[in-house]
């Protein structure tokens, strides 16, 4: 090829490159060996903001926008020196403050014959960087977002939760406020009804009575059921005797009920326990409760209460209640609302006075008591309400006569048939006493033989966590003051362990309040008083049966603790 | 609650210890007796050695020991005043006991020994 012809290609050639690399969005640019610029593309032009001519036979470093280092002027001027050295590359920071402005820069040394030469790439990173720096904060402030809403969300649970326990403290507090005056009217006109007073101001006073007593049930119920959602409802625990409760509740109602012509029928069945264990007051407001609906809503026909004694399909005995009656019956969509507080069918409530409440503070007493309520109605076909408790009958206070024949054990654990408490178990419990007094031992020693029992004792805390964890032990009197270990922790101790865990009666002289309530929080599920008297533990005795029993035919939480 | 005219066994509870020794309730109460004087006197003693010595939590744990046994054996005047020293012992700060007064549990103390002492001599 002529020399003409490779000018001409030498000049194409140049010309394409060049224009290809103007293209690139990267700044190039060529120096010789000192620096100095021979050759840029247009990226650079606009990145150093002047046009080609003027840049070259510049020194490069020259023509460089300033750079920084940790906010601070960067004067290193070692650029091309490291160059000439070999290829690397760095990040610049070209602002000092926000937004950040990042150039990547490479560079490499052109070892083409015979002159070697530099040449240098930068890149504008801002972008990306910036979109980094944005990830990189949003990453690191969401965990602090999310624990400030999170402490808002506390807060606001916090103050929910505390208004709700003041307005449920205002209203015990109100309450004798309210109930004065209420009972004051009620009262007064109890007294005018008994004054002579001519037809028509007798039905005016008889308005005002009756209106106060619903005004006063009214209350009740709002009180009630404010302390019952606010769970400070505790159930007591005490002997009682069903029929009486069923025929007092009878009493008070079977007026009303003949007053509106209402057949009233309460029947018990014979097999039911003459006594049980239970909350006297809170078992009659709930049968109360169920006999005051039916007979409000009944307007002709019937109410009937019946007591018997059913069994769960474990074979475990429950006490049912029913109650039903011949009335309007209720609708299949309203149902499923009847527990609920504050309503009421539509149409009843024009008719019939209430509050609605009546039916959720049952429903919510049921299931305090460890039991549950049923209701089954069609209109016009009448309404049937079910509730079913656990069963738990009271052992008399002395045993009948004809357990105490000498060589026969003493009541409670008879050596041979069954209890006459009819529902002993089949072997009398292992027992194990913690007491660190030698006389106190002795004592219960023999409280323990005239039931029939005997027992291990040991006399610190450590004794009994090493006695219990061998396995055989069903019940444990803990003395709360031992030396070393104590009652409390013994009983932590044992609790925190893995295997069966016995039931465990705190023993102690004192009877404070906080002292019951950090032997509940211990885990312990009775208490007696020292000194230990006779039918105190047979009384404890009786609860730990109806425990175990429970405990037996598939636990029943409410009554795994006897302290109330 | 007892005051100083109590008597130092009270009738009820025991008549209550009695009850439950049944018909044994002879040999029962010597047994239960004997024990409650040597453990007695043997804290009495240690009640008055603690106390000197300052130390507030022996003294407390010797005021329990005999606190509990006392009111087991109807001895309910010394068991209350055991108890106020134990609770004074427990909010004494160390080495003070010397100020706890024990004269009263002392002196009820003997008051009880004897009339169980006698008990034991004519049942």
């Amino acid at each position: 090829m002529s020399q003409a012809a490779l000018n001409d290609q030498l000049r194409s050639t140049l010309g394409r490159l060049d224009a290809a690399l103007s293209c690139v969005e990267d700044a190039l640019a060529l120096t010789n060996n000192d620096g100095i610029v021979e050759w840029t593309n247009r990226a650079f032009d606009h990145l150093v903001d002047r046009p080609r001519l003027a840049s070259l036979g510049r020194p490069l470093p020259v023509l460089l926008p300033s750079r920084f280092i940790n906010g601070r002027p960067d004067e290193r001027d070692d650029l091309i020196a490291r160059a000439v050295n070999g290829a690397g590359c760095s990040r610049w920071d070209l602002s000092s403050i926000k937004p950040r402005r990042v150039l990547e820069v490479t560079w490499s040394p052109v070892l083409v014959k015979p002159t070697p030469s530099l040449v240098f790439v930068f890149r504008d990173l801002s972008a990306i960087t910036k979109v980094q720096d944005e990830l990189r904060w949003a990453r690191d402030n969401l965990e602090q977002e999310v624990q400030s809403r999170t402490e808002e969300l506390l807060q606001a649970r916090d103050q929910a939760l505390a208004a709700q326990g003041a307005m449920g403290r205002f209203l015990a507090n109100v309450s004798h406020e309210i109930r004065t005056p209420m009972n004051a009217v009620i009262g007064m006109t109890d007294l005018l009804l008994g004054t002579a007073l001519d037809g028509h101001q007798s039905e005016l006073v008889d308005t005002i009575h009756t209106s106060g007593e619903l005004l006063l049930e009214l209350i009740n119920n709002i009180l009630d059921l404010s302390k019952i959602q606010s769970e400070e409802i505790l159930l007591s625990t005490e002997r009682l005797s069903l029929r009486s409760l069923v025929e007092e509740c009878c009493g008070m109602l079977r007026p009303l009920a003949s007053g509106k012509g209402l057949t009233f029928e309460a029947l018990v069945d014979p097999e039911v326990p003459e006594l049980i264990l239970g909350d006297d007051m809170r078992l009659r407001q709930v049968v109360l409760n169920l006999l005051n609906n039916a007979i409000k809503f009944t307007q002709r026909g019937f109410v009937r209460l019946s007591v018997r004694i059913t069994s769960r399909p474990d074979g475990s005995p429950r006490l049912e209640i029913e109650v039903e009656d011949s009335g309007p019956g209720i609708a299949s969509d309203f149902l499923p609302h009847i527990f609920e507080a504050y309503t009421q069918a539509d149409g009843a409530s024009r008719q019939v006075q209430g509050s609605g409440l009546g039916l959720s503070i049952c429903h919510r007493l049921c299931h305090l008591m460890g039991g549950s309520i049923e209701v089954s109605s069609r209109l016009g076909e009448g309404t049937r309400l079910r509730v079913e408790l656990p069963l738990r009958p009271s052992l008399p206070l002395e045993a009948p006569p004809k357990a105490m024949e000498p060589g026969d054990g003493a009541p409670g654990w008879p050596k041979g048939g069954a209890a006459p408490t009819g529902g002993a178990l089949d072997q009398p419990p292992r027992i194990l006493v913690a007491e660190d007094n030698r006389i106190n031992q002795r004592v219960l020693e023999l409280l323990l033989n005239q039931l029939g029992l005997s027992a291990d004792f040991v006399d610190d805390g450590q004794a009994a966590i090493e006695r219990v964890g061998r396995g055989d032990i069903d019940l444990v009197l803990m003395d709360l003051q031992m030396p070393s270990i104590d009652g409390l922790e013994a009983t932590h101790s044992v609790r925190r362990r893995s295997g069966p865990q016995p039931y465990i009666v705190a023993l102690t002289a004192l009877a404070f309040a906080d002292q019951k309530q950090a032997c509940l929080d211990a885990g312990m599920n009775d208490f007696l008083s020292k000194p230990v008297r006779r039918r105190d533990l047979e009384a404890t005795l009786g609860r730990y049966d109806l425990w175990l029993r429970s405990q037996r035919s598939g636990g029943d939480p409410q009554t795994s603790s006897a302290i109330h | 609650m007892t005051s100083e005219t109590s008597p130092p066994i009270d009738p009820q509870a025991w008549g209550e210890l009695l009850a439950l020794g049944g018909e044994d309730a002879g040999v029962m109460i010597e047994e239960l007796v004997t024990m409650y004087l040597e453990d007695g006197e043997a804290l009495l003693q240690a009640i008055r050695q603690h106390q000197a010595a300052g130390d507030a939590k022996a003294l407390g744990r010797s005021a329990h020991a005999l606190r509990s046994p006392s009111a087991t054996l109807g001895a309910l005047r010394l068991a209350e005043l055991c108890q106020q020293v134990e609770l004074a012992c427990g909010h004494q700060p160390e080495g003070t006991a010397a100020q706890i007064p024990i004269e009263a549990v002392v002196k009820e103390g003997q008051r009880v020994i004897s009339a169980l002492q006698q008990r034991l001599d004519h049942p």
